[in-house]
């Protein structure tokens, strides 16, 4: 029994997560069609099942389903998206030695470099295209308190993963935006903020927020105070109410940069001097003092 | 029809991932060291990130059908 690691199989384990996420994010439609119906006939065989009388290839999962009654999620083989469980095995493969013991996932590891999602029957297997285009956005995130970056779906200009039969699916900041919410990406910007806030569902408001930006929001909202800084720089308070609670922003011009901001402070702020020592960490107001330069 | 489909899903894949396990030959320590590494980092962008999506939306499309 294999009880630890080597130090040169720990070493190779980044290598594992490097070619999982090259086949799991590939693109690209082409398909090399009589190599990829051998290989998911030798799958077929090794867990006993008879070769394909017939073999189809479909351009996305949607047209697939579309086509053929008794196609689910659930009874789907998933091809590239497969990788994350088929690489861990292909690792003990490939490091330790264990050969017979995943001997199983051989073809299905070299579809997985080639197609899409899989159905197969007694007497059928339907393979599906990958997908011809992905847009990804690079984010941070925080599992466990270690913060990775990953690629999450994202695009503001149409879909971000789109197959070649033109189905796929919109997403903005890893989020898919189901039917009902896609003029957020299809209507090109061009709505208004008023329509985003009279969104019910909160995760899609804060999208389509978000992707116009904090200044867009401050177009509805009321300036509550305004202020001249004796050290240069002219700002704005806003307040705008999004489901009844009232936001504030604190707008004004970069003074290094020279290029409008406007974001977030605490909603009890009332002046902007509150809101730029607030910026600065300093709570109290009592004890602020405006800095010889703002930069 | 959908009986056949999931027929033999269950041997090309759910079967076959329960025969798949190394539990015998890999220490639980070993198994979990490589899964997490590799779950946290390729099965987080590619299952949950793109993966997912796409079954929401083919599972969206089969329940508009």
């Amino acid at each position: 029994m294999i009880t630890e690691l080597t130090k040169e199989q720990e070493e190779m384990i980044p290598k594992y997560v490097e070619m999982g996420i090259k086949i799991g994010l590939a693109t690209g439609p082409e398909m090399d069609e009589p190599k990829v119906r051998e290989l998911t006939d030798k799958h077929r065989e090794i867990c006993g099942v008879p070769k394909a009388e017939t073999f189809l290839v479909y351009d996305s999962p949607f047209a697939a389903i579309s086509a053929h009654e008794g196609l689910t999620v659930y009874n789907a083989l998933y091809g590239q998206h497969d990788i994350n469980w088929l690489i861990f095995y292909q690792f003990f493969r490939a490091e330790c030695g264990l050969h017979k013991e995943t001997e199983k996932i051989v073809y299905l590891l070299e579809l997985a470099k080639r197609t899409g999602w899989m159905w197969m029957n007694c007497t059928t297997t339907i393979v599906t295209r990958r997908p011809k285009f992905a847009h990804f956005l690079e984010t941070k995130q925080d599992t466990n308190g270690t913060v990775q970056t990953i690629k999450v779906l994202h695009n503001p200009n149409g879909m971000a993963l789109e197959y070649a039969d033109g189905t796929g699916i919109y997403s903005l900041y890893g989020t898919r935006l189901s039917k009902e919410y896609q003029w957020l990406v299809t209507e090109n910007g061009q709505y208004t903020i008023e329509r985003v806030l009279t969104l019910d569902n909160t995760a899609i408001k804060t999208l389509g927020l978000r992707l116009l930006g904090p200044r867009a929001l401050i177009q509805v909202g009321t300036a509550v105070d305004e202020w001249e800084s004796p050290i240069g720089g002219k700002y704005v308070l806003y307040e705008v109410t999004i489901n009844g609670n009232n936001r504030k922003y604190l707008s004004g011009e970069c003074p290094s940069k020279h290029e409008p901001f406007c974001e977030a402070v605490p909603p009890d702020i009332k002046t902007c001097r509150a809101a730029l020592a607030w910026r600065e960490e300093e709570v109290d107001l009592t004890n602020y003092v405006e800095p010889q330069v703002r930069t | 029809m959908m009986e056949a489909w999931s027929q033999t899903w269950d041997q090309v894949w759910y079967q076959l991932r329960i025969e798949l396990r190394i539990g015998a030959e890999v220490g639980d320590q070993v198994e979990e060291q490589v899964w997490f590494q590799v779950w946290d980092e390729v099965g987080m962008p590619i299952q949950q990130h793109v993966g997912h999506p796409v079954w929401s939306e083919v599972w969206g499309r089969i329940r508009e059908d």
